[in-house]
């Protein structure tokens, strides 16, 4: 078990490699700014916590990426409770998006404008699939962070590049 | 930012947006942690301290009334109360260690078995036992005749206070009903999601663009 001191280099180590991409997934999951800075600061609260038992029984990155998907996904299970809105999963998506009304738009920030209400639709197993899939985290790695089969992951992304590529086809593809 | 054109990859997009670069500093982060152990163990003083003067008020209430109905009320209040307050004490006092299913813990399972957890606890906190709601009813039941019994005008306090309580008790049923319901509409998902897959999984090759 890392003592404190070690607990703070760790905790620097992370946010130098992971930071970014811990705020990115504050912004998947909550789009209301100051609601998203607590998301944010519970995360790192969380990290901190966690790093006092972490003990390299997995990958760094793998650690962070749970502990910063579970705190997120509590985050959004509170807010349901409080503010019901209907999730959907990755299956329901191309029901729900009209596929008519593709993303033309070359803005990059339009992409990620669109991506970003593609990723707050579903619900949290969909999303932290979807997160890790744009985040570049590998099928295996993905498999061990969320807890399913390579294969079940496969085929998820297999469902989510199709979305994706009907939904961004003519700006960018997947 | 660069516009992207066809053939770049939506990661590359994802993965380069702006952010604003949040760094939370470790002290802040450890203040926040103190203030949260703080208000926890604050909180759970002053639930018991509210137990306790309740229950005094509860004392007092059987041991001057004569009616039965109203004693055994206030027995049962004064016992939820107190054993709620304890429980919360002992458990903001308590020294932790890290388990697999709480916060700190939860890296150790992955996130799906975290996100059922947690869809469990709430079920399990919305979805009550019949036997609660048995006896709420007959507590009811009890009062109702009673409340009759001793208001032979029906705009005096009682009986107005006992139906009201009763039709509350029965909305925050229904509601946590709803609630246990749509619960286990997310855990059944959750049950789809995990066992989906297509035997021997998919070439990753034939669906790149």
């Amino acid at each position: 078990m890392p003592d404190s001191g070690d607990r703070n280099e760790l905790y620097h180590q992370v946010i130098g490699a992971h930071g970014r991409a811990i705020e990115r997934l504050a912004r998947a999951y909550e789009a209301d700014p100051d609601r998203r800075q607590d998301l944010l600061q519970e995360i790192h609260l969380e990290l901190w916590k966690s790093l006092a038992v972490y003990e390299s029984r997995c990958a760094l990155r793998t650690w962070v990426y749970r502990v910063a998907h579970n705190t997120a996904a509590k985050h959004v299970i509170r807010r349901l409770r409080t503010k019901p809105e209907v999730l959907v999963s990755l299956e329901e998506i191309p029901k729900l998006v009209d596929d008519r009304k593709q993303a033309t738009d070359t803005d990059s920030r339009e992409v990620i404008k669109q991506l970003m209400e593609l990723v707050h639709l579903l619900k949290p197993p969909d999303r932290q699939l979807m997160l890790l899939y744009l985040e570049g985290i590998d099928t295996e790695s993905i498999a061990e962070i969320i807890g399913l089969s390579s294969g079940n992951v496969r085929t998820k992304i297999h469902r989510l590049k199709a979305i994706l590529a009907r939904r961004f086809h003519q700006g960018a593809t997947a | 930012m660069s516009l992207p054109t066809p053939g770049t990859d939506l990661r590359n997009l994802w993965q380069s947006q702006e952010t604003e670069r949040t760094v939370v500093p470790l002290e802040q982060i450890q203040m926040k942690a103190r203030k949260f152990l703080t208000k926890n163990r604050r909180d759970a003083i002053a639930r018991f301290a509210f137990a306790f003067l309740a229950s005094v008020f509860f004392v007092f209430a059987v041991m001057t009334t004569r009616r039965t109905t109203v004693r055994i009320v206030a027995i049962v209040v004064m016992a939820m109360l107190l054993t709620n307050a304890a429980q919360r004490l002992y458990r903001a006092y308590k020294p932790r260690a890290a388990r697999p299913t709480d916060g700190v813990g939860s890296p150790w399972s992955s996130c799906v078995e975290f996100y059922r957890s947690e869809l469990e606890k709430q079920r399990a906190f919305a979805s009550q036992p019949v036997w609660q709601m048995l006896a709420a009813l007959l507590v009811i039941a009890w009062l109702v005749p009673d409340a009759l019994h001793h208001s032979p005008d029906p705009f005096r306090i009682s009986l107005p206070v006992v139906l009201f309580a009763a039709a509350g008790l029965l909305v925050l049923v229904a509601l946590r009903k709803f609630q246990a319901h749509r619960v286990q509409r997310d855990i059944d998902a959750l049950d789809s999601f995990e066992n989906e897959n297509f035997p021997g999984g998919i070439d990753d090759s034939t669906i790149r663009k």
